[in-house]
């Protein structure tokens, strides 16, 4: 089944294997340490390291339980009550969503010899696993992102030189002022974003990712030329 | 919004489960009460989902404000992460992701409040999650996430086992080399005169479990 290829699958065989809440954190904790090797022995990765703790705490592999309490409540009924079991399942289903979405559109970026997950990869992956109810408002949500979000990324590329200037900025901030740190780094990221589907889509060839910024005027009529080839998909 | 109608009836009308849905009519009519009971449950349901997805196209439509997020960017960031061999991701990923995930909970959270309903509680518990997961394809992959055990305890509890197997009939009709769009697996759709909604289709080997609440109530 096509399944049996998804890497949150693999996940899942952890799972299975402790179906206990203290036998499934043990087997994250274990999993967590299993994987950081590869990552401190490949360059690639060391830099995108560099922009992660060093210790992931358990607290990390779900949402803030009250976050998604908040999101529950708001389309239930004011007298519903929800059990502190089915708290945590919502918790555990939305990470295994994230997974299951990211591997699928992780597979996709392989397939085209890309580095770098992208919206389009994630609305891609939902539309390919069934949520297609979920790509008209998010395509209208990454629009509407791009509009307001945007502007301010361009005035911010202006005043900063390059990628390397964003992932400094972003390097020092805790977790208090983690929401500040995004402010400049969509801006470049879009910057690097447009460019990219200048190559992927006005050109024919697969071209590798370039970190050079490409014309707005550019980048906007590929935009227009890439969401058409999607509302298709569905 | 017509826009979202046209969307749902175009998904629909390339959804498989009509042929499904005709097939296994003749059948459910032998259930009258039942079926009726389930037909009424069911309309409310898809009536409620699509007010929702509606709701959700005109909440983006007025959004503005696009740094505070339901859900926090670095955490998704990290859950993407967590698959070794993702490499990296843009930034506008996780944006996306934080509006889609509580898209996700809103939706499962009404799918498991239905079930909750029908048992006529008001508490919503971990087996109303496991029904949903059982009852959307989309939701599949959670199978291993919403234990089995849920389910049996439903079915023993609810339903004995001839009227399990007499109510289960109707279900356990499965068209050869029918599967849902974008979504491998085994699935059909509702009897009734009804047109079932695309996410309504159910795994067949769970089928039993939910379904046999219905005729206690």
């Amino acid at each position: 089944m096509e399944r049996g290829g998804f890497h949150g699958y693999r996940k899942l065989s952890v799972n299975n294997t402790t179906p206990s809440p203290p036998g499934l954190a043990a087997n994250f904790l274990m999993a967590e340490g299993s994987m950081r090797p590869p990552e401190f022995n490949q360059p690639n990765k060391t830099s995108n390291g560099g922009e992660e703790e060093c210790t992931v705490r358990e607290q990390d592999r779900f949402m803030p339980i009250a976050n998604v309490i908040r999101i529950m409540r708001r389309i239930l009924p004011a007298h519903a009550k929800i059990s502190d079991d089915s708290k945590e399942t919502i918790q555990e289903c939305v990470s295994e969503y994230i997974s299951f979405i990211t591997g699928e559109a992780n597979e996709r970026c392989q397939r085209e010899q890309r580095k770098t997950i992208t919206a389009e990869d994630v609305l891609w992956a939902m539309s390919k696993l069934g949520f297609d109810d979920y790509i008209e408002p998010l395509t209208l949500y990454l629009h509407r992102y791009r509009e307001l979000e945007g502007e301010r990324g361009v005035s911010c590329s202006a005043g900063s030189v390059s990628m390397t200037n964003g992932l400094v900025v972003k390097r020092p901030n805790g977790t208090m002022t983690e929401y500040g740190a995004y402010g400049p780094v969509p801006g470049i990221h879009m910057a690097q974003y447009h460019y990219r589907h200048q190559n992927g889509f006005v050109f024919s060839g697969n071209e590798p990712n370039s970190k050079m910024s490409g014309s707005s005027s550019g980048a906007s009529g590929a935009r227009v030329e890439v969401f058409p080839t999607q509302q298709h998909k569905y | 919004m017509d826009q979202q109608g046209q969307s749902s009836a175009m998904n629909y009308g390339s959804n498989p489960y009509q042929t499904n849905a005709m097939t296994t009519t003749p059948t459910g009519s032998d259930h009258p009460a039942y079926h009726q009971i389930h037909q009424q449950q069911q309309q409310q349901l898809t009536q409620q989902l699509q007010s929702f997805w509606e709701t959700q196209f005109k909440e983006i439509e007025k959004t503005t404000d696009f740094k505070n997020h339901s859900l926090p960017l670095a955490r998704i960031k990290k859950i993407m992460k967590a698959d070794e061999d993702v490499r990296m991701i843009s930034a506008e990923a996780p944006v996306v992701f934080a509006r889609a995930c509580e898209m996700f909970i809103l939706e499962l959270t009404l799918r498991s409040w239905n079930h909750t309903e029908e048992n006529k509680r008001r508490t919503l518990q971990k087996n109303d999650i496991a029904a949903a997961v059982t009852r959307t394809d989309i939701f599949d992959f959670l199978v291993d996430i919403v234990p089995r055990e849920d389910l049996r305890d439903e079915v023993l509890g609810g339903v004995g086992a001839e009227a399990a197997t007499a109510a289960g009939y109707p279900y356990g009709y499965l068209p050869p080399g029918t599967a849902p769009i974008g979504n491998p697996g085994m699935v059909m759709g509702n009897p009734g005169a009804y047109p079932p909604n695309p996410y309504m289709g159910q795994p067949m080997w769970q089928q039993p479990g939910p379904e046999q609440q219905d005729p206690d109530n």
